[in-house]
């Protein structure tokens, strides 16, 4: 009994009704697919199993083709596994089908693989980060990244074509690996990738005619007026409306420019101080212009920030050993087929 | 008309003409004419070959980005099929059916823009000249194991003489079937590496990945149907036939009728 359910589960024929409920079922599932794009097309933001979770409150009928193809590849891999297992216990005969079951393995590696990043993986896009910045790695304790230049490359027609990041990867205080991040050039790290995503550009301050001086008015910046007042930026702000909200993800800005204030402090020369909101738009306050503060033709300043994605697969390693051993499976059985084919040559001629 | 206009018409009349040769080939039963349709097929595709060569030292990248182009190097790898298989094992009157398929393939090509778009950093990497190749030979090797299948079958049900024999067809079937699937499994491969280093994850759910791994799976099922004996011979015809429309249907269907982000190949 037990015999017989064992070389069933190693049969030819269990691995063509699992592969073909498999297809069936995924041919179903694509067409769900292509029905609810807007459900579908956020499957890849996420880890299966993160994704199938938040997507659990719309579920309906015609999106148990999930779990269902999920059991159904589980199955095969347990098909495959068996299959592998039973031709380990014969080598000594079956040594020749050499490539074919390492096709096996592999595909056992990469399922596994699959199902282990699905379950415990982490994926995270559009991470802004300014150069000289330093973010956490999100879902990575202790982990961070900074960046350390940044240079998006732009098409004739001035479309961005790659974004260049020099990025670091730290534990801590501990640099772990510095790289250039670009297209198909990602940090990886055990199971970590950091790839570049997009990027976007942050109004800081105001460059400026003060006094018939040039200068740059942003967060920081220190200007002595003629009459030995000094004025501090303390803040700038893209839009007044949006104070304390303007700070996004992992504590990028990404804030356009509508109404623009600084939050400036005053100091004469009898060391007095006062804090003054300068709103760009309501022109300068009656204090700052008795001080001798007068801007004139004021031109945005920008900051770009890298948009970059970090993705964690702790599966990824075992992935690429399931894929090496595919590809080489691949190699022994051609280079089998033909030592056979040279074997037992024939040609047909009509 | 510039030498790669020339090399590409060129080798669509003479892959014309060689379909004729074999279809007088039919008729006639003169073995000279096979030759003949033979050596057509060798120029044309040696036209061919020289164009897609001078298209990739033109662009400095093997030019396989547009529909256009993907359309050429589908041809162009059915054609080599073709040959390995005729000059390997003299298909004869066979080669009709793929001649025509590559006739076809060219005809919708040859109306569409021809030139050669410029590389956009994200293809710019041998793992996608590795993953459109090695697809594209899976491609073509689906293909003429649907030729085959179909053969065999008129085979069975007429015992056409000028065809080979049914058995020979049968094991044709199956090695296209297997190589095809090797050449498949690594395109995957290579295309799985690429997109975990462009994207950041080795599958996509989106149409076209689902519906390459289905086609994957779908062969990597046939490879163990040919040992089932009740799936020997014509099931198995019908199987490489039914493969070859979810191949098209991945390649074509997919690329024109819907939005992916894998709009190519």
């Amino acid at each position: 009994m037990l015999r017989q359910l064992w070389n069933f589960c190693c049969s030819a024929k269990a691995t063509i009704i699992l592969t073909s409920a498999t297809t069936l079922v995924a041919i179903f599932g694509s067409a769900q697919i292509m029905h609810n794009p807007q459900l579908f097309s956020t499957m890849d933001s996420k880890p299966l199993l993160e994704w199938w979770y938040g997507y659990l409150p719309q579920a309906n009928i015609y999106s148990l083709w999930i779990p269902l193809c999920s059991a159904l590849i589980v199955l095969l891999c347990l098909n495959t596994l068996c299959c592998f297992v039973d031709w380990i216990c014969h080598l000594g005969s079956r040594w020749r089908k050499m490539g074919e079951y390492l096709i096996h393995l592999g595909f056992i590696l990469v399922v596994i693989a699959y199902a282990w990043g699905s379950i415990y993986g982490m994926r995270s896009s559009n991470n802004s980060i300014a150069e000289g910045e330093i973010i956490a790695i999100p879902s990575q304790r202790g982990y961070f990244l900074r960046l350390n230049s940044f240079a998006p490359q732009f098409a004739p027609s001035g479309r961005p074509v790659d974004m260049l990041s020099n990025v670091t990867l730290l534990k801590g205080d501990q640099e772990l690996k510095t790289t250039t991040v670009c297209f198909n050039h990602p940090l990886t790290h055990g199971g970590l990738a950091v790839l570049p995503g997009s990027y976007t550009q942050q109004a800081v301050g105001f460059s400026c005619s003060v006094n018939q001086q040039q200068v740059e008015l942003k967060q920081g910046s220190t200007h002595i007026l003629p009459s030995g007042a000094r004025v501090n930026v303390l803040e700038f702000h893209p839009d007044i409306q949006y104070i304390g909200r303007d700070r996004g993800k992992n504590g990028a800005a990404n804030m356009p420019l509508r109404n623009p204030a600084f939050l400036l402090e005053l100091s004469g020369p009898t060391k007095e101080r006062k804090t003054i909101w300068y709103v760009v738009k309501q022109g300068v306050p009656q204090q700052l212009l008795a001080a001798g503060f007068t801007p004139q033709r004021l031109t945005p300043l920008y900051k770009n920030y890298s948009q970059l994605t970090i993705n964690r697969d702790p599966g990824a390693p075992l992935a690429a050993a399931g894929g090496i051993a595919m590809a080489l499976g691949v190699l022994l059985s051609l280079r089998s087929f033909y030592v056979k084919r040279f074997r037992n040559s024939y040609t047909y001629l009509p | 008309m510039d030498i790669n206009a020339l090399l590409l018409h060129g080798s669509f009349v003479l892959y014309g003409l060689s379909v004729l040769l074999y279809v007088a080939n039919a008729r006639l039963h003169w073995p000279r004419l096979h030759r003949l349709a033979l050596g057509t097929v060798l120029v044309a595709f040696g036209c061919q070959s020289l164009c897609l060569g001078l298209r990739w030292v033109a662009a400095g990248y093997l030019p396989v980005t547009n529909l256009f182009s993907t359309l050429f190097f589908f041809s162009w790898s059915l054609a080599a099929t073709y040959v390995y298989f005729e000059l390997r094992y003299r298909l004869a009157s066979a080669g009709l059916f793929v001649m025509l398929l590559n006739l076809l393939l060219l005809y919708i090509a040859l109306p569409r823009d021809s030139t050669i778009p410029a590389l956009i950093p994200m293809l710019d990497t041998p793992l996608f000249t590795l993953h459109v190749v090695f697809s594209f030979l899976g491609y073509a090797l689906f293909a003429m194991a649907f030729s085959l299948a179909v053969l065999y079958l008129i085979q069975r049900k007429t015992s056409g003489l000028l065809l080979p024999s049914s058995s020979m067809l049968k094991q044709l079937n199956e090695e296209a079937i297997f190589l095809g699937f090797c050449f498949f499994t690594l395109s995957m491969l290579f295309g799985s590496y690429w997109a975990y280093v462009a994207w950041g994850y080795y599958f996509s759910w989106n149409i076209k990945a689902l519906w390459s791994a289905l086609i994957w799976l779908y062969f990597a099922g046939m490879c163990h149907a040919k040992f089932i004996r009740r799936w020997q011979g014509t099931g198995y015809a019908w199987l490489s036939i039914f493969g070859f429309a979810l191949v098209l249907f991945t390649y074509l269907g997919i690329g024109l009728l819907m939005s992916s982000s894998h709009p190519l190949a």
